[in-house]
């Protein structure tokens, strides 16, 4: 293979994949909550379209392919009670897995573990797979942006 | 032998047979075929023990010949064949590690243990890798201690040979540095490190502006940072979206969805009449009920003409969308 191979995957489908998944996800918010507009308080609606903006990205993003994606999935299912099961990706155990816990520089370790924080499902993931995640989720994160953005242009009168 | 055949049926390098040299100088990378003395026999490397086993494997022989190697007990830490790098390259620095320990055992299990596919997937990374190996390699040379003299003679062979036969090696083996210790510790340390400064520069072209950042402190700090500020970009769209869209009917999400669907020319944003026409053309043609992946829009010059669209009500359109109402995914 001569070819330039990119070892780290990190493609990311579409705007259009994610402005599908996006708007289907408000229209399943629409028809749950039975059209119960005004009365709403803008913070719950705000929360639930966050929650809608989160979930159908990582749909599209490629649903259970992704780390941070199967954890967001997870976390979101779980508020609805619901039992997501995902297929087991068979692990293969390499020395990196074991050693989980590694003496790196401690720079690098605090920076780590902020970012462990911020990508969701980073908690038990090596520095090396962490900084994989963070790429393809910057990379969705920005598309998502992009198409709330556009749909917020795009329906904002005047 | 069973694993050298396999891996010369995986390889398919026939670089035919040259009688000057032997095969394994031509399929090895770090061979040069100036440098090539058939007395001298290159560093370390020598044919006069195995002469039918370079011949019949043009693939693996410069490397299998080790299993067998006797009269070289200290080399193999430095020059160990990597058949098998699948696991993204953690198995082979398991084996490594293994090196450590014994020396012939490792390359036993290197070569025999190589599967096609993954090394072929993984031979441009483990080259990239293999090439900073190298250059790393030709840096410590100057300094350190002296290890032995078969080390020392490979070494001359590699840095005279990386630059023009690296590319193109299909092997993955790891080298110790000179001068450090082959502790599986330290390589498997090097290894991780050279990861995570790899994954580094992909993260430093994806966030704007960190191209004249060095240094993986800062680089991280900015990545956070960054991560951060999508995530409030996110939650402020959101608080808009939330505003603005209890004015707007519910309908023109359908609508929205199923546009999306139809396929367009990609073209730049158009107000006006042009894409209501067209839109509405395709509505009114268009009865399947399937989801269409990836349909070819340009989200801004849906948004607007939908606009448009959305107070002029248009009842043929909803009773078409409603057989579809049902395939919309219940959960959340």
């Amino acid at each position: 293979m001569a070819s330039a191979y990119n070892p780290i995957y990190t493609d990311v489908p579409e705007k259009d994949v994610f402005a599908l998944h996006f708007l289907q996800t408000l229209s399943n918010l629409r028809t749950q909550n039975s059209f119960s507009s005004p009365d709403n308080k803008t913070s719950d609606r705000v929360k639930k379209i966050k929650k809608a903006a989160y979930v159908s990205m990582a749909r599209a993003a490629g649903g259970a392919n992704r780390l941070w994606s199967r954890s967001l999935l997870h976390q979101a299912a779980k508020r609805n009670n619901k039992n997501v099961r995902f297929l087991r990706r068979k692990r293969r155990v390499t020395w990196l897995m074991r050693r989980r816990s590694n003496r790196g520089d401690p720079i690098e370790d605090v920076a780590a573990e902020r970012l462990r924080n911020l990508v969701p499902g980073g908690g038990g993931m090596e520095t090396s797979k962490l900084m994989e995640e963070t790429a393809h989720y910057i990379k969705c994160l920005s598309m998502q942006v992009k198409v709330m953005q556009c749909l917020v242009d795009g329906l904002s009168p005047k | 032998m069973d694993g050298e055949s396999n891996n010369e049926g995986e390889m398919g390098l026939n670089h035919g047979h040259d009688p000057s040299m032997p095969l394994y100088a031509k399929t090895d990378p770090y061979f040069s075929s100036s440098d090539w003395d058939p007395v001298v026999n290159g560093g370390g490397f020598s044919s006069s023990h195995y002469p039918s086993v370079v011949m019949d494997n043009p693939g693996m022989s410069c490397f299998t010949h080790f299993q067998t190697a006797s009269g070289y007990p200290d080399m193999p830490a430095s020059l160990l064949p990597f058949g098998d790098c699948g696991g993204g390259g953690g198995e082979s620095v398991g084996r490594l590690m293994r090196a450590g320990e014994s020396h012939d055992q490792v390359l036993d299990d290197g070569v025999l243990g190589s599967s096609p596919s993954r090394k072929r997937r993984q031979a441009e990374a483990e080259s990239q890798r293999n090439k900073k190996a190298v250059e790393e390699y030709q840096e410590d040379t100057q300094r350190g201690s002296d290890q032995n003299q078969k080390k020392h003679k490979d070494g001359q062979n590699k840095e005279s040979s990386q630059s023009e036969e690296a590319p193109k090696e299909n092997y993955i083996h790891m080298r110790a540095r000179r001068g450090q210790a082959t502790n599986s510790h330290s390589l498997a340390e090097r290894v991780r490190r050279e990861k995570i400064s790899e994954r580094m520069r992909l993260l430093q072209e994806l966030v704007p502006g960190c191209n004249k950042i060095t240094g993986k402190a800062v680089m991280l700090d900015e990545i956070i940072n960054y991560v951060q500020s999508l995530q409030q970009q996110v939650e402020f769209l959101s608080m808009k979206l939330a505003t603005v869209n209890p004015e707007v009917n519910i309908d023109i999400d359908r609508i929205i969805a199923k546009d999306l669907l139809q396929p367009r020319d990609r073209n730049i944003p158009t107000l006006g009449l042009n894409p209501f026409t067209s839109f509405q053309g395709n509505i009114s043609t268009t009865t399947n009920p399937q989801y269409n992946p990836l349909p070819q829009t340009t989200l801004e010059s849906e948004l607007q003409s939908l606009y448009q669209m959305g107070f002029v009500s248009n009842p043929s359109t909803m009773s078409s969308f409603s057989p579809n109402n049902g395939r919309l995914k219940p959960e959340l």
